[in-house]
């Protein structure tokens, strides 16, 4: 046991405590509980987001598969920079101007049934636990390399702790937690990044020369196709994550916390730099790792190289740098996940509890209680969920959750905001189509299926050919929407009547004269 | 004070109904829509196009495997200049969103919403 990792867990541990008995202090409604108030700024909104996405998976994961992959790297990470210029460009603005908590605010403001409320809460539930999944597992897989604690209590133990500080400070606990993860993360990672370029005095091009030798791959390490087989693989990735991010709802639910379309805006634009800053120094961390750890040590340590960033910081900085790497992990992982469930628990008590079965009625007691229970609900489920599904690989279940977002959510947002002959047929419809689309696809895919005896779940060729349904799943979407709108238009005769509606949304959407959920101060 | 909310709320849909319809229908507005789509649009199909261009630049051409300084291969200079293009593109969209703000404010006032 690393004590020098348990003191720095345990300090952390301690200032979240802190941030939630003050943010405990404000939240005190349903609407603080939800958003925070709507009164977050651009550069706090900007940073939680950066906290809200990068998870695990883009901080350990990404210096890993620079580190054992070379060029292949870059497929895993610029989807990320360009996913938000989708969310900027098409999403953002519309969602801070139609929305109040949830998602499905934002689709009944032009679609009022509780069909559409119902089907969209669900599918932010499924998709918030499948992230969640991804994120808990990675969690114990951790924990059990760090600090020797077996993988069931390391869920447990992330479960718990974060349930805590989402079950009192709400958002405004979630979203510090988020902030202060951002800085320690990008501080953590420039840290290691100077010291490992002074390691290599600095030199940006003669370490390119040294990566031709310092890899069993030699020069191929600099060429794509290490990992990847074609081009169409790589691209069919690159497209999942640059479309997922604006459909998952625990993204989106961030830009409710902001007042109103302009800061929404900025706070994309903070995420950019920030993000932008970190892409650029994990190439270098990759290299670094590759080249003082040695591809060897990373694979033994982890196959799939999730411990390449915390050896070099054990390396380069000995055991304080490697704690604190390791502190800065679990901090990632605790803040991605809180963001999650409140997201989840959001949706069931506000539209499932609230908006459907009390008509709107609910008193803010009623419904504070309702979201408490509902996330140690959610917790409870993911918990148990993912200790059965150890031996699961976490980028998979990870791209799962992207996949689904692009494919149900996307298509629903999108038309909804834009698309004039859109209706609640199409709506429902395409959610359903997209969710339990992807879902089928993946039980048929090469991840359940494969002919060698215990590689998988079952033995047998697989009935759909690609790891990753969305070139699939996500066309597939747009598609039953489409089909789903036509249908309806043609069954009922309300055409004029949503027309007059989708005038109402145009205006509302692009002016924001009518924005719901802030709390003025 | 909810309640209230959601009783201005139902008022407002109701007196402005009709007036949806005109805001719509307005020169201002539809120049407003007209050029933010334009923008959009164009923005759009330039970013995706170009980062979804590089895994088939990589492999299937071998334009972008000539060296630019050292070992540095362009295509390490694509694949960074990603981060550089989302940033400038951001900023763009900034610039031209404080354009189309002010031309929602002077809607917004001629409408009195």
């Amino acid at each position: 046991m690393n004590w020098t990792v348990v003191i720095l867990f345990a300090l952390m541990s301690i200032g979240t405590l802190f941030i939630t008995y003050y943010a405990s202090k404000k939240t005190k409604t349903a609407g603080s509980f939800y958003t925070a108030g709507g009164g977050l700024t651009a550069r706090q909104n900007g940073l939680a987001l950066a906290g809200d996405f990068m998870s695990a998976s883009t901080f350990l994961g990404l210096i890993g598969a620079f580190s054992l992959t070379g060029y292949d790297g870059f497929f895993l990470m610029y989807g990320a920079l360009v996913s938000f210029l989708v969310v900027l460009f098409l999403v953002a603005e519309p969602l801070r101007n139609l929305g109040k908590y949830t998602l499905a605010d934002m689709v009944t403001t032009r679609f009022k049934y509780k069909q559409v409320r119902g089907v969209t809460a669900f599918n932010t539930l499924v998709i918030s636990v499948m992230y969640m999944l991804g994120q808990l597992v990675a969690a114990g897989a951790l924990f059990k390399l760090l600090l020797d604690i077996p993988y069931n209590t390391s869920v447990i133990i992330v479960g718990i702790a974060m349930l805590v500080f989402v079950l009192f400070g709400g958002m405004t606990a979630t979203s510090w937690v988020q902030i202060i993860k951002a800085i320690l993360l990008i501080g953590g990672v420039f840290i290691l990044f100077m010291i490992v370029m002074w390691k290599m005095n600095f030199n940006f091009i003669g370490i390119f020369t040294d990566m031709k030798t310092a890899t069993p791959m030699g020069a191929d390490y600099l060429k794509a196709g290490i990992k990847y087989a074609s081009g169409w693989d790589a691209a069919s990735l690159s497209l999942g994550l640059i479309l997922g991010t604006a459909g998952l709802p625990h993204i989106l639910i961030r830009f409710l916390t902001v007042p109103n379309a302009q800061v929404a805006r900025k706070s994309v634009v903070w995420v950019m730099w920030i993000m932008g800053a970190f892409h650029i120094m994990v190439i270098f961390l990759g290299f670094g790792a590759a080249k003082l750890v040695g591809t060897s040590n990373i694979m033994a340590a982890n196959p799939a190289g999730n411990m390449a960033a915390p050896l070099l910081a054990k390396l380069v900085g000995g055991d304080i740098l490697f704690a604190f790497i390791a502190a800065v992990s679990f901090a990632t992982i605790l803040a991605v996940v809180a963001g999650i469930v409140l997201t989840g628990a959001t949706a069931f008590s506000h539209d499932f509890y609230n908006e459907i079965l009390k008509d709107g009625k609910a008193t803010e007691r009623q419904q504070m209680t309702m979201a408490r229970w509902a996330s140690v609900g959610v917790t409870a489920l993911s918990i148990v969920l993912s200790l059965g599904l150890q031996e699961f690989n976490v980028a998979f279940l990870a791209s799962i959750a992207f996949t689904l977002a692009a494919s149900s959510n996307l298509p629903v947002i999108l038309l909804t905001i834009y698309w004039k002959n859109f209706n609640k047929t199409g709506a429902i419809v395409g959610m359903m189509t997209g969710l339990f689309g992807t879902l089928i696809l993946v039980a048929l895919s090469p991840n359940v299926w494969n002919p060698v005896p215990g590689a998988t779940i079952i033995t047998g060729d697989p009935i759909f050919p690609l790891n990753s349904p969305g070139i699939v799943s996500i066309p597939l979407g747009f598609l039953a929407c489409y089909l789903g709108a036509l249908f309806g238009n043609r069954q009922t005769n309300v055409k004029a009547i949503t027309n007059d509606n989708f005038n109402e949304i145009l205006v509302k959407s692009n002016t924001g004269h009518d924005v719901k959920g802030v709390v003025r101060h | 004070m909810v309640q209230m909310e959601k009783q201005n709320h139902e008022e407002s849909e109701q007196t402005n109904l009709l007036d949806y319809e005109k805001i719509v229908a307005s020169k201002e507005f539809q120049q407003m829509l007209s050029g933010k789509k334009k923008f959009v649009i164009s923005f759009t199909i330039f970013f995706m196009g170009y980062s979804l261009l590089l895994p088939f630049l990589v492999f299937y051409t071998d334009i972008l495997d000539h060296t630019f300084i050292g070992d540095i291969t362009w295509a390490w200079v694509y694949g960074v200049s990603i981060t550089v293009m989302s940033v400038w593109v951001c900023s763009m969209y900034v610039r031209k969103s404080e354009k189309i703000d002010k031309q929602i404010q002077e809607i917004i006032e001629k409408e009195g919403l």
